[in-house]
């Protein structure tokens, strides 16, 4: 088992040339086999969260500490996280042409592998073409330039597939759910629940309780104003479509202004 | 060298080689017009003090010994001025294609090479270095493509600097594609030998009415060559010349690709990629000249640049007056992988006529970091990931080359050139 710990994290990022806190202090536990989720109002830090997690340099660790199994991952490069057994699903996934999906495919399985234990091409292939068939998607898309004029919901079954062939220990999945019709999402859900399994665990990122229904959460965590202010069960998730992010907040007593403009993105 | 002893030597080799007194004629005037020109100009490169004009008279490398393995699946296969290997597919002899070295053509196509050496693409009075060139040449290819004769398989030519001694490479070489004809051409430039040595490369493409000529260059000169290239087409109305070019070169080079669009409706593409690295210099000026009325010229260039490297491209895009319904575009990428490198894309437009579309994007900027971080948040090392990234920024000229051989050739050329070295 894998244990994935966030202790007092405060990150900042640079807005107009001053520094703006937007983590106040992110504590978490993860363990393999679990699945978790965050929930959270626009703007509170949840995108922050996850790519602090993964090592995106646009977010600035105040202080706390990040530790997969007991080793720092802070003072690790994104790559290094990436080997370590991270896997983070972006809400805008970059695009880039003249690199086959494939070859990307390719080279992020065999990074994870001793250069003397790269995957065979057929063994590669057959995982390819297994994967391929479990997201609906067709064998073209595997020739595609990587996410290289994809479609929204392309780019997320992309991501998905990534996660499929990888294979890392946890998953931290930014709203995947965003822009999904009803039929791709039950896609992108079956894909994530194949991983299931004692030496996997996820982090759910988003803003709806739609996703759940899908994906099952052991733990739901409520995020507003840069904490993690409830956590429970998945009947958790509920409670918040009935009642609204401000009924949760008046509940607690909490003093944070919620809004529906997209400010994180 | 005097104007004098110049003149003789050039004057005694032609004499050697029997050459007919026309061309004799036109070396000699080649020698007073290069004795008359300026340099040609290379915006922001100063190429005075390269060993390009330490050259002595045209002599023949006999010396060269065969270098069999090297020219496989050649079409034209030469070292030095030495032509090892010719051959034509069984569709091109019985179309009446010529192909052949020049030194040959001079003898058995005489009449030919006269109508076309310096008549149609390039003029004695085009500049000094192509002056000196038609001074001093002593070989290249010649090919020529009849009227109406559509080839479908890429004429294949390697030529091979022989830097095994000191000595300089004059070459010259014609592609004649007749009315209505269609063919594909590939040119790769390489060294054998560690001397250093100049090499002055010229190829003319004379492209005639509704012609249709791809030349693919592939030029990976050696780090101990200095070279000057010009390539340079002129097209007829509806000819179409498409040149793909690619500068892997490791020594420094100055490179002029010239297209003249003369005949109404005529059209030229041309992509370029570059790459230089460790303390090497490439200047390349890409011009395209639309003369005739509705013609169509579009330049897209991509550059990488490393280490100390300086690598310039300036795309000139020029319609002259009476150019009614013309068309230029161009764009031209840098890519800077270190602080000392120098790299400059200046588009140049010159707009003479009213009636045209031109339009122009140039940009020089560093790997993008968007990308780079979403290969490493999949556990790409840096390396790997950069040169990755580095494949996107040259996917908008490599992904639009119409050969998949020539796609795949040149991935792993650049592959080779960016982990060539600390990188």
């Amino acid at each position: 088992m894998s244990t994935l710990v966030i202790k007092d994290l405060k990150v900042s990022v640079t807005e107009n040339e001053q520094e703006r806190l937007i983590l106040k202090g992110v504590n978490l536990t993860l363990k393999t086999g679990e699945t978790h989720a965050i929930m959270g109002p626009n703007g509170t830090g949840k995108s922050t969260l996850s790519e602090t997690i993964m090592g995106n340099p646009a977010y600035h660790v105040v202080s706390g500490s990040v530790t997969l199994d007991g080793v720092d991952l802070l003072r690790q490069t994104v790559d290094q996280r990436a080997r370590a057994g991270l896997f983070l699903a972006m809400q805008y996934p970059a695009e880039i042409k003249g690199v086959t999906n494939i070859e990307f495919l390719r080279a992020a399985v065999n990074a994870q592998r001793d250069a003397a234990d790269q995957l065979p091409v057929t063994e590669f292939l057959d995982r390819l073409d297994q994967n391929l068939a479990l997201l609906n998607m067709s064998d073209a898309m595997a020739e595609r330039y990587l996410n290289e004029g994809f479609s929204g919901g392309e780019k997320k079954r992309n991501e998905i597939l990534q996660l499929l062939m990888i294979q890392p220990k946890f998953a931290i999945l930014d709203e995947i759910d965003s822009g999904l019709d009803i039929d791709a999402l039950q896609v992108v859900a079956k894909g994530v629940n194949a991983m299931q399994g004692p030496d996997f665990g996820t982090l759910m990122i988003t803003h709806y309780q739609r996703l759940l229904n899908y994906i099952v959460p052991d733990f739901v965590h409520v995020m507003m104003d840069g904490r993690i202010v409830k956590t429970g069960g998945a009947e958790l998730a509920n409670t918040l479509e009935a009642e609204g992010y401000a009924g949760l907040r008046d509940e607690l007593g909490l003093d944070v202004a919620l809004t529906d403009d997209e400010v994180e993105s | 060298m005097t104007e004098q002893n110049l003149l003789a030597r050039v004057q005694a080799y032609s004499c050697s080689q029997h050459e007919p007194s026309w061309l004799l004629k036109l070396r000699e005037q080649a020698v007073a017009v290069y004795q008359k020109l300026p340099l040609p100009k290379f915006e922001k490169i100063n190429y005075r003090d390269w060993p390009l004009f330490d050259f002595e008279m045209p002599t023949e490398q006999s010396s060269a010994e065969p270098v069999e393995n090297l020219g496989a699946g050649q079409q034209f296969y030469s070292v030095g001025t030495t032509t090892i290997q010719l051959s034509l597919s069984t569709e091109a002899i019985q179309g009446g294609v010529i192909l052949s070295d020049l030194k040959h053509a001079i003898r058995a196509h005489g009449d030919l090479v006269q109508r076309y050496l310096m008549q149609k693409a390039l003029q004695l009075g085009t500049d000094k270095l192509t002056a000196l060139n038609t001074a001093l040449m002593t070989n290249g290819f010649f090919l020529y493509v009849p009227a109406n004769v559509q080839l479908t398989a890429p004429i294949e030519i390697t030529q091979f600097v022989d830097s095994r001694q000191r000595q300089n490479f004059f070459n010259h070489s014609l592609v004649i594609a007749g009315e209505n004809s269609r063919v594909q051409v590939v040119q790769r430039l390489k060294t054998l030998g560690e001397h250093a040595n100049a090499a002055h490369v010229l190829v003319e493409v004379v492209a005639a009415d509704a012609a249709q000529v791809e030349f693919a260059g592939i030029d990976q000169l050696s780090a101990n060559t200095t070279a000057y290239l010009n390539r340079r087409g002129v097209l007829a109305p509806d000819a179409q010349l498409n040149w793909e070019l690619a500068e892997m070169n490791a020594g420094r080079v100055v490179a002029d690709f010239d297209t003249e669009l003369k005949g109404r409706g005529s059209a030229a593409q041309i992509k370029t990629i570059a790459i230089a690295n460790r303390q090497q210099t490439q200047g390349i000026d890409t011009r395209v000249t639309n003369y005739g009325k509705q013609t169509t010229a579009n330049i897209v260039q991509r550059g990488i640049v490393l280490d100390e490297a300086s690598l310039i491209f300036n795309g000139i895009g020029h319609i002259v007056k009476g150019a009614h319904g013309a068309k230029a575009d161009q764009e031209n990428r840098l890519l800077m992988l270190s602080s000392k490198a120098r790299g400059d894309a200046d588009p140049i437009l010159l707009i003479d006529e009213n009636d045209v579309e031109a339009g122009h994007a140039a940009s020089v900027g560093r790997v993008d970091e968007k990308q780079l971080y979403y290969l490493l948040s999949r556990g790409i090392p840096r390396p790997v990931a950069e040169r990755l990234v580095i494949r996107g920024f040259l996917a908008g000229v490599i992904t639009e080359l119409r050969s998949q051989q020539l796609r795949t050739e040149l991935n792993g050329l650049i592959e080779r050139r960016l982990t060539d070295g600390n990188h």
